[in-house]
């Protein structure tokens, strides 16, 4: 910028127009610089985007650098020119490469700060005292303009502070987010004994006191010789208490299915979604496809947050048309249950939060995804989770 | 506990009438176009400097890159879907602005070698079209994303340093850039 803005005898459109350039690659380079730190999830569409904008800011600079050296007066047709078609061409591939499709169809979960990441950071950082040095070490070179090189220290020393205090703000806020989680999973585990307590009080104990009471009467019978009575009354007794052992087993499974640790995450979702068809006659379909294992927690997890789901659409959804899908895409699985349902608004549900979405959100938050509710009345209900693949964790 | 890769399988469970797909499934253009688009127009963008300057065939070129771009974006928009489609279309449009200034710019040089005043029609083309980048991209990127400072603060600090690698060199005694 500083010889459009040091140069005389420029009219005011060509000294806007020369400040323009600059200007715009570095709001370029600004929003593109913003766009990569957040492609964790990088599908090849968004690399491909990056790699344009790349090429095109490496052409604009040779072209900028060119006027400068040369009389300023522009040539067409030199190699410089080929850095815009390449743009160009890549910005084209990135439309045309399947993955745009899925390019921006949930938000990543929060790219925490990787050693590249610290690298860049620190290599920008140190970008002007370097400069400095080589200058003043090897006495030769190009002259540095000391302005920018205190202004720009200023900006960096202040974006440094406010870095900072960011990261001393989200310790604070994951502190007070895990005490927050743990008090909930202990309120949540002592709610589920009491659930389990009262289930097995209710119904099996209940059952099982009015069984033995039959069993002292066949006992009495038996005594009496009414052989054919107490035989009678064995076969009732026989076909009440294996609908006993049915409802202890279902009861056993809703605490922790079977399938899931034999067979896996797809038969257990498979489980689910026939219970849902034969609770609602609701069709249904099923997408899972996940290139990598994953750990236990996370396949717990993403069953739990599918079970929920699943449960809200057939309790308040009056859907016709159910689909869960599971996708393993590079570094992120992505969880969507959706429904054709009523819908709600999800802002309108107040600090409840009902329908069972802060136990989905739990389970999310406690492996480290994001959770989407995306919903609207008469318009159906997108419950999505995106779980990022750590290596501590698959 | 660990499960083996899970193969993809799809089971639909239906009453009386076919379950429609939740989502129209994108189908891919044939053959790998994005594949013959990106090898094809690399080799072309890159054969463009060895090529007899101000010839009719740079001057094709250099129109016809830009605009094949503007074709794949709306082919891609077509037959993908995407969601967010205006950021998408954003970038098209201004795509469409920098082939409009190639067709003047190109020709002009090239062929009638006549050069245009600084600032012209170009200009207003060239950098009416960067606004319309930058918000596609911010419009994706805000799809994407956390809002968080922490990555505005990030990309800020590598643009300083990189802007300050390039402002930092004294040019004030070079002419100012004219096209």
């Amino acid at each position: 910028m500083s010889p459009a803005a040091a140069a005389t005898g420029l009219s005011a459109t060509a000294r806007i127009a020369s400040l323009g350039y600059p200007i715009m690659d570095v709001l370029l380079i600004a929003c593109v610089t913003r766009f990569a730190f957040n492609a964790r999830a990088a599908t090849p569409t968004i690399l491909l985007l990056i790699a344009f904008f790349a090429a095109l800011l490496i052409g604009d600079i040779a072209f900028l650098a060119g006027q400068l050296v040369s009389d300023g007066l522009y040539h067409a047709g030199g190699i410089f020119e080929s850095f815009w078609w390449s743009g160009f061409v890549l910005l084209g591939t990135a439309a045309l490469h399947p993955s745009m499709s899925r390019a921006i169809e949930h938000r990543t979960p929060e790219v925490p700060m990787s050693r590249a990441h610290l690298v860049a950071l620190g290599s920008a950082c140190l970008v002007a005292p370097f400069a400095v040095v080589i200058v003043r070490v090897l006495g030769r070179g190009t002259p540095l303009d000391d302005t920018v090189i205190r202004v720009a220290a200023l900006i960096m020393f202040l974006l440094v502070l406010a870095r900072m205090y960011s990261l001393i703000s989200d310790l604070r806020t994951t502190e007070t987010e895990r005490q927050r989680l743990v008090a909930q999973i202990m309120r949540g585990a002592e709610a589920e004994r009491s659930r389990i307590a009262y289930e097995i009080h209710d119904a099996p104990i209940q059952r099982l006191a009015a069984l033995s009471l039959r069993l002292a009467a066949m006992s009495r019978r038996i005594q009496r010789g009414s052989r054919e009575e107490a035989n009678s009354l064995l076969a009732e007794l026989q076909t009440a208490l294996s609908t006993e052992i049915d409802g202890l087993r279902r009861l056993m499974v809703g605490l922790r299915p079977p399938s899931l640790d034999q067979v896996g995450l797809r038969l257990a979702v498979e489980d689910q979604v026939e219970e849902f068809h034969r609770d609602t006659g609701a069709s249904c379909s099923v997408d899972i496809d996940l290139l990598h294992p994953i750990s236990a927690d996370l396949e717990t997890a993403i069953f739990r947050v599918i079970q929920e789901a699943l449960r809200n659409a057939a309790k308040h959804s009056r859907c016709s048309e159910a689909s869960v899908a599971v996708c393993g895409m590079g570094k992120t699985i992505e969880m969507t249950v959706h429904d054709n349902g009523s819908g709600f608004q999800p802002g309108a549900l107040g600090a409840h939060k009902g329908f069972g979405l802060t136990s989905m959100r739990e389970h999310v938050q406690i492996s480290k995804g994001s959770f989407l509710v995306d919903s609207s009345p008469g318009h159906g209900t997108s419950i999505k989770a995106v779980f990022a693949l750590d290596r501590d964790l698959s | 506990m660990e499960h083996d890769t899970i193969p993809t399988r799809t089971i639909v469970l239906t009453q009386e009438r076919p379950l429609p797909a939740p989502r129209a499934a994108p189908t891919s253009p044939p053959t790998r176009m994005w594949l013959v688009f990106l090898v094809g127009g690399l080799a072309v963008a890159w054969l463009y400097p060895f090529l007899p300057r101000t010839g009719v065939i740079q001057s094709a070129i250099a129109v016809l890159l830009p605009a094949a771009a503007v074709a794949a974006l709306l082919v891609g928009i077509r037959v993908h879907r995407p969601e967010r489609r205006g950021a998408w279309y954003l970038m098209a449009a201004a795509q469409t602005a920098w082939v409009v200034a190639a067709v003047i710019w190109f020709p002009m040089e090239n062929l009638f070698r006549a050069h245009l005043a600084f600032p012209s029609i170009i200009d207003v083309l060239i950098l009416g079209a960067y606004p319309g980048f930058v918000v596609g991209l911010w419009i994706l990127m805000r799809s994407r994303s956390h809002s968080g400072l922490a990555t505005l603060i990030d990309s800020s600090v590598i643009t300083v340093g990189v802007h300050c690698s390039f402002g930092s060199s004294s040019c004030r005694r070079r002419r100012p850039p004219q096209a």
